[in-house]
């Protein structure tokens, strides 16, 4: 059930890296709400700052990054919070997963230390009935056999069984939040349809990133799609799929090769390549990829607007 | 057309460490039993898991790795037991394009040395002016500004990295390219501008192509027959259209079953994936069918007899039970 109360609302939010090269802008002025319950897909290129954008609100960005703005979450600003609550929030009430599950574990570890310390230390159980809860936990992601599974140590499981391992460690807390990124990358075909399944069962607010759209279309109720460190478009999952608004949105939703497409004939492609964040250049960012391009475009930041019912797009030239 | 390339019952083992010192090493089987022929201007596409032997199938058609059993032709002839001169001109007409554009880059080296790099072997009489306009017609053919030619893989994005790889595997003009993930590790707005590469290079020089991916959606487009493995062995061939639309091996209709497409009421609406489990480790390969741990139609036979591959026309498929299923 999605509640009109927002879980977290993130305002002008930027971060950026202190380099050689100068300052790298890896995200910009981001806006958004999640409702409690909501399901939110972020979408976007290898680059585009999909994953910092979230270490950000974690406190997680490498020591040279930079984040500013705001980030209300449980009545608190994330941004403004000292390490050590920020600390005590993740893992709590706000938890990852992330895409390669065995840089996650510690591989000296059994399964079970490593779920059974989560609950002593944020939850303050005795051991055995931490040890009772992990199992469970176990059983509830869909681990066979949870109890021998304790014992295990991470290389001793396939990449699937990890994946399940780390979701399950993620909710032993019973948080409020989980930002899954790009959580079935790693995993097989096969095995990542269990894994977008098992995630759509738990009936908790998630933020999924992605860059796959398959998997986004079956898993989320709102997009967000990232261009260049910016939100370009944001709706609902079947608006967005079915009514694609931004040129960016459109050019990617053509390139995916369709089934019903005529083998071998040449697939739509959006021309050039993402620009250097390094380099910030007025205007759109898109503009020198876009077919619709004004000379506007080049001079004059389009900014988010508010196009349709909890819609937006930031282009110029999006109608309603 | 002829056939250019010919696997016969080919087997890979590798030799893993033993569990101490002194232990006897653990055979892996990375490929067993595996036959397909190949033509001229044709593209096979090859899909399964990760771990399926789908790179180690590059390796043995290259002749990196050698048979464990069965053998690989070239053009008729046992890539074993071919003399000098015709591994030359084997190595010369088959080529590779990695995953990682980068990584299968020499860093020290520029582009233009790079994509020159096949004609200095294969054509040694060459002169710098010679091999400075090949090279540039090989970059302008694949997009790239041959004005960058001394610039290193460093200085360019990943999808132009794959264009220098592409550029240097087809400047002298092969019959046929294996591409072992090429565009797996590239952005969706860069995959489509390769695979449109690739499909316009092959039209244009008449290469046969053998595209490895996990990616089911651009196999697919791009094949004109699909070959299925799963854990080392081939499960189905046939043609793209016919093995995409009606696959008949039980794994094969699972595999394409669970890929994800891009809408949201179909998506949504999808019920839990029929097949459970993850494939079992190539170290301790089940008996009898592989697939058959994780078959929702398993029998008692499926443990006890290995399924061969059955052909039907030019549709073949590894299943004791495909025809009552079908
Ligand atoms: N420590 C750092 N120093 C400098 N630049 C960085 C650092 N970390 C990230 N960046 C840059 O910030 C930008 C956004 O990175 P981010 O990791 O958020 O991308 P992403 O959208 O998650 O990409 P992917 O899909 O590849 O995971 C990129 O240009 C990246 O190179
Ligand atoms: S603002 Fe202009 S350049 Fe940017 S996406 Fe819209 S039309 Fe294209
Ligand atoms: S041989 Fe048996 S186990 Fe194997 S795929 Fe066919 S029915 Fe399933
Ligand atoms: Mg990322």
């Amino acid at each position: 059930m999605i509640a009109e109360t927002p879980v977290l609302t993130v305002d002008a939010l930027s971060v950026d890296f202190a380099t050689p090269d100068g300052t790298v802008a890896a995200v910009r002025e981001v806006d958004f709400e999640l409702m409690s319950g909501e399901r939110l897909g972020v979408l976007g290129e290898s680059g585009c700052g999909k994953s910092q954008l979230f270490l950000a609100l974690l406190g997680l960005l490498a020591p040279n990054g930079r984040a500013r703005g705001h980030a209300r979450f449980a009545g608190q600003d994330l941004l403004a919070l000292p390490a050590a609550a920020l600390r005590r929030l993740r893992g709590n009430r706000i938890a990852m997963v992330f895409q390669d599950p065995m840089t996650a574990l510690n591989p000296y570890l059994t399964i079970g230390t490593q779920l059974t310390e989560v609950l002593t230390v944020h939850r303050g159980l005795g051991s055995s009935a931490a040890r009772q809860d992990a199992a469970a936990m176990l059983g509830r992601v869909g681990l066979p056999e949870p109890v021998r599974t304790l014992e295990r140590y991470p290389h001793e499981l396939s990449g699937g069984m990890r994946q399940r391992v780390l979701i399950a460690m993620a909710l032993l807390c019973d948080p409020e939040l989980l930002i899954a990124d790009e959580p079935t990358t790693a995993l097989d075909v096969t095995v990542q349809g269990q894994i977008v399944a098992l995630l759509r069962s738990l009936d908790i607010t998630q933020i999924l990133i992605t860059h796959d759209f398959g998997v986004l279309a079956g898993f989320c109720h709102r997009v967000l799609v990232m261009y260049a460190g910016r939100i370009v478009e944001s709706g609902a999952v079947r608006e967005i799929f079915r009514r694609p608004r931004h040129p960016y949105t459109r050019g990617l939703m053509r390139a995916i090769p369709h089934l019903e497409q005529t083998p071998r004939a040449p697939l739509a492609t959006i021309a050039g390549q993402p620009p250097d964040l390094a380099r910030a250049a007025p205007g759109c960012a898109f503009a020198p990829r876009c077919e619709l391009a004004e000379p506007r475009c080049r001079v004059e930041r389009p900014l988010p607007r508010a196009i349709a019912a909890g819609a937006t797009v930031a282009c110029h030239l999006a109608e309603p | 057309m002829t056939t250019l390339l010919d696997v016969r019952d080919l087997a890979v083992t590798y030799t893993l460490p033993g569990d101490g010192v002194w232990a006897p090493g653990r055979p892996l089987r990375a490929l067993e039993d595996v036959s397909f022929q190949l033509a001229t201007g044709e593209t096979l596409g090859v899909v399964g898991e990760s771990g399926c032997g789908k790179s180690t199938l590059a390796r043995a058609i290259l002749g990196l790795v050698p048979a464990a059993a069965g053998q690989v032709s070239w053009l008729g002839q046992d890539i074993a037991r071919l003399d000098r001169r015709a591994l030359r001109g084997m190595r010369r007409d088959l080529q590779i394009v990695f995953q990682d554009p980068l990584a299968s880059l020499d860093p020290r080296m520029t582009a233009g040395q790079i994509i020159a790099e096949p004609l200095v072997t294969h054509e040694p009489g060459l002169g710098r002016a010679a091999i400075a306009a090949r090279v540039a017609q090989s970059m302008a053919r694949v997009g790239l500004d041959p004005r960058h030619l001394n610039r290193y893989p460093h200085e360019f994005s990943g999808g132009q990295c794959q264009r220098i790889a592409i550029a240097r595997a087809t400047i002298l003009e092969p019959k046929l390219v294996v591409c072992d993930e090429p565009v797996s590790a590239l952005d969706v707005s860069i995959q489509a501008q390769i695979v449109n590469l690739l499909v316009g290079m092959q039209s244009e020089l008449g290469l046969a192509l053998i595209f490895i991916t996990h990616n089911l959606a651009i196999v697919r487009h791009v094949s004109h027959r699909i070959a299925v493995l799963y854990l080392g062995r081939l499960v189905e061939i046939g043609p793209a259209e016919q093995v995409f639309h009606a696959p008949r091996h039980p794994y094969a209709r699972a595999l394409i079953a669970a890929l994800p497409v891009a809408d949201p009421d179909r998506e949504q609406a999808r019920a839990a994936p029929r097949v459970e489990g993850e494939p079992p480790s190539p170290l301790t390969p089940p008996s009898g069918c592989a697939f058959r741990t994780r078959c929702v139609h398993a029998i008692a036979r499926c443990a006890a007899e290995r399924p061969g591959l059955e052909a039907d026309g030019d549709h073949a498929v590894a299943c004791h039970r495909w025809r009552e299923l079908a």
